[in-house]
């Protein structure tokens, strides 16, 4: 796994000095080099040394991440692998399942950042939670209306994004079901589980086909690829809702890397094909045009197999080019004589082939086909040819084969350099972006759907003291809270039994159900009663539930307890950390107003308006758990 | 290189440190960037490097560099190297 740590040091300061000296082609070969093992510890040193750094001239790609897990584990192989390939990301990552609030709400975080694409990176047991989890609960007819029915709550989400912004969307699809809730018989009555998975991922296709700038990830042929034993990581699903394995987080990186090349008008247009022991093995001038090794034995099918996958890209559009070290006449000889070659010479539109370096050999291609150097790729089996074209010309990607033609496909094809997505089609639709963002602007006010979204969670909000029992769930909460977090106190269960008895504090833990089942205890507020006011003093939320007014609900009931107190005020702080951004306009948002000599310190005056119980909330407050 | 030092070094990647800033006292408690989701990279990165699997509680532990050495140390079947 680790590479060869000399090579590795010393690549890291060619790395750093190309970044120093504005660089950003030689620093993508050498972060290219170093991303090659895939290490977790790679990927963070590029990320680490590219904070700070903005490209000179380019504007960077704004990439928004929205998703059912704790992505931020993928936002280091994101950045790098993005700068590796060329392409310098601004990343906004938005809270912890926070996906629908991000895209109803048209004042979100997501729409201020301004993306140029957005991933939609949610889980298929999240809009399909009992075919993935109670199949047999569900039962197959049942099962098909569950798909219609989350296919809609995609569709829905996906228009409404498309009304506030015309950046390119990538939606995952499904991941494949593990295990089988039949076992072996799945399939044999009804419609199988993994069947109505394949009919999910088949209906967001077509919904992505409909919408403008839409694309479907197809994500369950991503894990397919590495086999889901490799992809998730049941530690870390059920430790820290990262399901997805860390070393796979830099396939998923390079997943994305396909669109936002294409994207950003970089998909590779041209590619450039050695001969000898590239197209076919063995030594053409040494052994002759039907003594290279082509056929149906190894290592000639392997070779075989290569040319075809050349041909299908060539079939695509790609030109095709060839750079060889051989004789010209040699070369021709072999088109003519050697019926095996699935490559003919017609299909390419440059040949080089003469005993002068590769790198002029590129060149005169590019010149020849009227080609940026940027848009060509370079495929060799010798290193050292590879070496002297990526430090003489290294705009242009050179791919090093493996020793082993059975891997050369994997080797041309994994970074999906000659995807595109259709450009033609893209012009064609712009007109049409246009006229929906225009539609858009005259919606926006309409905020009625944000309320139509808490209203569908059907959520119910218990109140709560804390108790012996909860105690233990409110102190970890403490330690562990470290966004929605007004002060950051950490408290041990004993700090917290000793306040349970004291007739000075409030204790109260909050619950939230919804109509996907209980969060449980996900929030604590503990207030300290004074003469004329109560104070909070922390006041926290799980991420599981912020921006869903919970919090408006256990800020009403405190002021209603502090009126009924016969209290004049309530206080609050905010003791700003770099992780509780989401808290810091808890209090302002409120209706609380800053201490004039405390900037830390805001308060809510009770014969003002204070904050009212959200309608679509029931709140219920009970005197024990 | 010692196993103290290839350790450090991963440690100082994952935490954007140089090595010899990390020492046996370095700690959650002393480097901010040593968060839980820190820690779940250090984790990673260790079982990358070292080619071991750690389970939850192991991982739980690896809140100080010495922790760090001691957790390995042992995974590895090795003294301790404190």
């Amino acid at each position: 796994m680790a590479n060869d740590p000399a090579n590795d040091t010393a690549s890291r300061e060619r790395f750093l000095a190309a970044l120093a000296a504005s660089d950003p082609v030689a620093a993508g070969v050498e972060a290219r080099s170093l991303l090659n093992g895939g290490a977790t510890r790679q990927t963070k040193f590029i990320s680490h040394a590219l904070r700070g750094t903005r490209p000179a001239n380019a504007r960077a790609f704004r990439l928004a991440l929205l998703s059912s897990f704790s992505i931020e584990l993928a936002a280091d192989a994101i950045a790098a692998r993005a700068f590796a390939e060329g392409i310098f990301v601004d990343l906004y990552i938005a809270p912890f399942d926070q996906y629908r609030q991000e895209i109803i709400n048209p004042a979100s975080e997501l729409y201020r950042f301004e993306p140029d694409a957005v991933v939609l990176a949610v889980e298929g047991d999240r809009w399909l939670p009992r075919i993935y989890h109670d199949y047999l609960g569900v039962g197959p007819t049942d099962g098909l209306k569950l798909v219609d029915t989350g296919i809609s709550e995609i569709t829905e989400l996906v228009a409404t994004f498309r009304q506030r912004s015309d950046a390119a969307l990538l939606v995952h699809g499904f991941e494949p079901p593990s295990t089988r809730a039949l076992g072996i018989i799945d399939g044999r009555i009804g419609l199988g589980q993994a069947t109505l998975i394949d009919r999910a991922n088949e209906q967001l296709q077509q919904l992505c086909q409909k919408a403008v700038g839409v694309y479907a990830v197809d994500y369950a042929g991503l894990i397919a690829r590495v086999g889901i034993e490799r992809w998730y990581d049941d530690r870390m699903r059920y430790y820290a809702r990262a399901p997805i394995a860390t070393p796979m987080l830099g396939e998923l990186a390079r997943e994305y890397i396909k669109y936002l090349r294409a994207i950003t008008g970089q998909t590779k247009k041209c590619l450039v094909l050695d001969l000898d022991n590239t197209l076919w093995g063995g030594i053409l001038g040494e052994q002759g045009p039907n003594g290279v090794a082509l056929g149906s034995e190894y290592p000639g099918n392997a070779f075989l197999a290569f040319q075809r996958a050349v041909l299908d890209l060539r079939r695509r559009g790609t030109i095709l080019a060839i750079a060889s070290k051989n004789n010209p006449a040699d070369v021709d000889e072999l088109f003519e004589k050697n019926e095996a070659m699935v490559l003919k010479k017609e299909h390419f539109s440059a040949i080089e082939v003469g005993w002068g370096d590769k790198a002029g050999a590129l060149t005169r291609i590019a010149r020849t086909l009227n080609i940026g150097l940027e848009h060509m790729v370079f495929v060799d089996d010798n290193p050292a040819e590879c070496a002297l074209v990526e430090q003489t010309i290294p705009a242009v990607r050179v791919i090093c084969l493996p020793s082993q033609p059975e891997r050369y496909i994997d080797a041309l094809l994994l970074d999906g350099l000659f995807d595109g997505l259709s450009i033609s089609t893209e012009d064609l639709e712009r007109g049409e972006l246009y006229r929906r963002r225009e539609q858009a602007e005259t919606m926006r006010r309409d905020s009625g759907s944000l309320e139509g979204f808490y209203r569908d969670l059907a959520m119910t909000v218990t109140l709560a003291p804390v108790t012996q029992t909860s105690l233990a769930r409110a102190s970890q909460m403490t330690q562990k809270t470290n966004q929605f977090n007004t002060t950051t106190l950490r408290f041990n269960e004993a700090k917290l039994a000793a306040r349970i008895n004291d007739g000075n504090w409030w204790l109260t833990t909050i619950d939230v159900k919804d109509r996907f089942g209980s969060h449980g205890i996900t929030g604590l507020l503990m207030s300290r009663l004074h003469q004329e006011h109560v104070e909070i003093e922390t006041f926290l939320m799980s991420c599981r539930v912020i921006g869903r007014t919970v919090e408006t609900a256990a800020l009403a009931r405190l002021a209603q307890r502090a009126r009924a107190h016969g209290l004049k005020r309530v206080a609050g702080r905010i003791v700003p950390t770099s992780k509780n951004m989401p808290v810091r306009d808890l209090y302002e948002k409120h209706g609380f107003r800053r201490d004039p000599g405390d900037e830390t310190l805001w308060w809510l005056d009770l014969d003002d308006a204070v904050p009212r119980d959200p309608e679509w909330l029931q709140i219920v407050e009970t005197e024990a758990t | 290189m010692t196993l103290e030092e290839r350790v450090r070094g991963v440690v100082a990647d994952i935490l954007d440190l140089r090595a010899d800033e990390i020492t046996a006292a370095t700690s959650k408690s002393t480097i901010e960037a040593w968060d839980s989701l820190a820690q779940i990279n250090v984790a990673s990165a260790l079982e990358e490097e070292f080619g071991i699997v750690l389970s939850v509680s192991e991982i739980e532990a690896l809140t100080s560099f010495a922790n760090v050495l001691a957790t390995l140390s042992s995974k590895l079947q090795l003294p301790d190297t404190r």
